[in-house]
């Protein structure tokens, strides 16, 4: 055991958690899901607005800054308050800083709330060719070049997909078990978008490309909910009247020309180098204590279906080129071996760059995830292709 | 009426400016590292692998081969209603610097893996020529 790393193990928790209901209403008001979700998770955690003295928000601009939020929302006793770019691969870094924040002293129930807000975001502001994302050094980060007709990141994960299609000799229909199982979890979470609207691999097959080789299934769903995590001491967490969930690990994105945020290590998109892929030894899991084949639920950032197999081989979970093969025949489906993005994450509930997954993890180790309830889960580890992660565990 | 609509141009900056200068003379440059001889790239104030600020911008051969590709079926702007499907991809230029554009010159179903490419031009405006490739050999 790492010491350096144990000493935060399991010392801090999630407390209280709340949602709301996925939707796709433009005129729907975003600073209204917040509030509803920091309601609903400041009654889980047994609390009192008064009590909540951080706040973590990470929302896209210009929505939900976090000047307004304390005062709108009616928190008082605010002291320490922090934001983030709006990103799923942050997230376990949003969930790290209210750790910190907490394990330092600095506040004693930090608050971290999002939106899946994409549909607000559709306003000329993310995907356009004024879209702020696509001004950023040497252009966007996802392959966005509006002079060449690419304004979505969907470009880099469809490019990314194909590049591995050309190297691993896996196929389209592949790649469609993973909108399909999402879509399965999704038809028992009456909170996602696409709750009963369930697909088949036909379905998946017969629609029309986007960006080959994606379909319009393998993109999130650009919805708007509001989410809330409460995140407090490991000791404050057992006189709540919900079991704790610990925070068992984390670690923050890795960056660098090695890193694509569609691609996994060595697939040779964007800066990087094109070669074989093995593991490396990760904080997240010497942190926690825990090699990945102890992860009863995984939850991934999949703003695009193939963020999801890539994942899977990244942490370790299948090996380079196997991942495809490994989702299908429902393996990450409902009763399969590896539950993966168990509310119907961005494919199927809302893309809330992964708090929904958050929500449901939370949950689903409490033994409150209703019809989606995996039997048993103890462990669950959200993560990124950046490899950013969270453990979460109940014991 | 597609005609009207304005093509997105590319962001052009101080730090980006000679490339897209050279671009109008459809001449493909990046910099080269004074000190140790490395390509940088992407485009930045110092060398990636010395830290050098000492750079020259230089053409490069603009023969590549396709690393992947995608084709864009969908039309996100105006400008492009024409010009579905397009392809646009990832290409391994010999000097080692993986560059993004469109391919031209060629079907979708004609393009695998190691094609081999050779860069051109497209004059898009008074400023601007857009860097494409085609197959070094006619398809």
């Amino acid at each position: 055991v790492d010491q350096s790393l144990s000493a935060f193990r399991n010392k801090t928790a999630i407390v209280g958690v709340g949602r709301t209901k996925s939707e796709r209403n433009a005129q729907s008001n975003l600073m209204g899901h917040l509030g509803q979700a920091l309601k609903a998770a400041v009654a889980d955690a047994g609390l009192t607005p008064k009590d909540i003295d951080g706040l973590m928000i990470q929302t896209a601009p210009p929505e939900g800054f976090m000047d307004k939020v304390a005062e709108m929302l009616g928190l008082p006793n605010v002291r320490w308050a922090f934001q983030s770019w709006f990103h799923g691969r942050i997230q376990p870094t949003c969930i790290a800083s209210a750790a910190f924040a907490v394990m330092s002293g600095q506040a004693n129930y930090v608050a971290c709330l999002s939106t899946g807000q994409a549909l607000q975001s559709h306003r000329g502001r993310l995907t356009s060719d004024k879209a702020f994302e696509n001004f950023r050094e040497g252009g966007g980060p996802h392959l966005e070049a509006p002079e060449y007709g690419l304004f979505f990141p969907n470009t880099g994960a469809a490019m990314g997909m194909k590049k591995y299609f050309l190297r691993y000799g896996a196929t389209e229909e592949q790649l469609g078990a993973v909108a399909v199982a999402q879509r399965q979890w999704a038809q028992l979470n009456p909170d996602a978008y696409f709750y009963g609207r369930p697909i088949t691999i036909d379905d998946y097959m017969s629609s029309p490309y986007v960006i080959e080789p994606l379909r319009v299934f393998d993109h999130c769903v650009p919805a708007n909910a509001g989410f809330c995590i409460i995140v407090t001491s490991a000791e404050r967490a057992r006189e709540a009247p919900k079991a704790p969930v610990y925070i068992a690990g984390f670690q923050g994105s890795s960056s660098g020309k090695e890193r694509f945020i569609f691609a996994r290590t060595g697939l040779g998109v964007g800066g990087q180098t094109e070669g074989s892929y093995t593991v490396d030894d990760m904080t997240v899991y010497r942190m926690a204590d825990i090699k990945c084949s102890d992860v009863d639920i995984v939850g991934t950032v999949d703003a695009f279906s193939p963020m999801v197999p890539f994942t899977l081989e990244e942490f370790g979970f299948c090996k380079e080129g196997e991942a495809l093969e490994f989702m299908q025949d429902g393996r990450t489906a409902p009763g399969g071996e590896l539950p993966v993005n168990t509310c119907g994450g961005g494919l199927s509930d809302v893309e809330s760059y992964g708090w929904g997954h958050e929500v449901d993890m939370v949950r689903q180790l409490r033994g409150e995830a209703g019809a989606a309830q995996v039997p048993g889960a103890k462990i669950a580890q959200f993560m990124s292709l950046d490899r950013s992660s969270v453990i979460l565990a109940n014991a | 009426m597609a005609d009207k609509v304005a093509w997105p141009m590319p962001n052009i900056s101080a730090a980006n400016r000679p490339h897209w200068a050279a671009a109008k003379n459809h001449k493909l440059t990046y910099q080269q590292c004074l000190d140790c001889g490395s390509w940088i790239y992407p485009i930045a104030p110092m060398c990636q692998a010395c830290w050098s600020e000492r750079f020259e911008w230089r053409p490069v051969s603009g023969e590549g081969k396709i690393s992947s590709w995608i084709v864009v079926r969908r039309a996100f702007h105006p400008a492009f209603q024409n010009e579905i499907p397009y392809v646009v991809a990832e290409v391994d230029l010999a000097e080692g610097i993986r560059v993004l554009a469109p391919v031209v010159n060629i079907e979708p179903e004609q393009l695998r893996a190691s094609l081999p490419v050779r860069a051109r031009f497209m004059d898009r405006s008074d400023d601007v020529s857009l860097l494409q490739f085609e197959p070094a050999k006619p398809a």
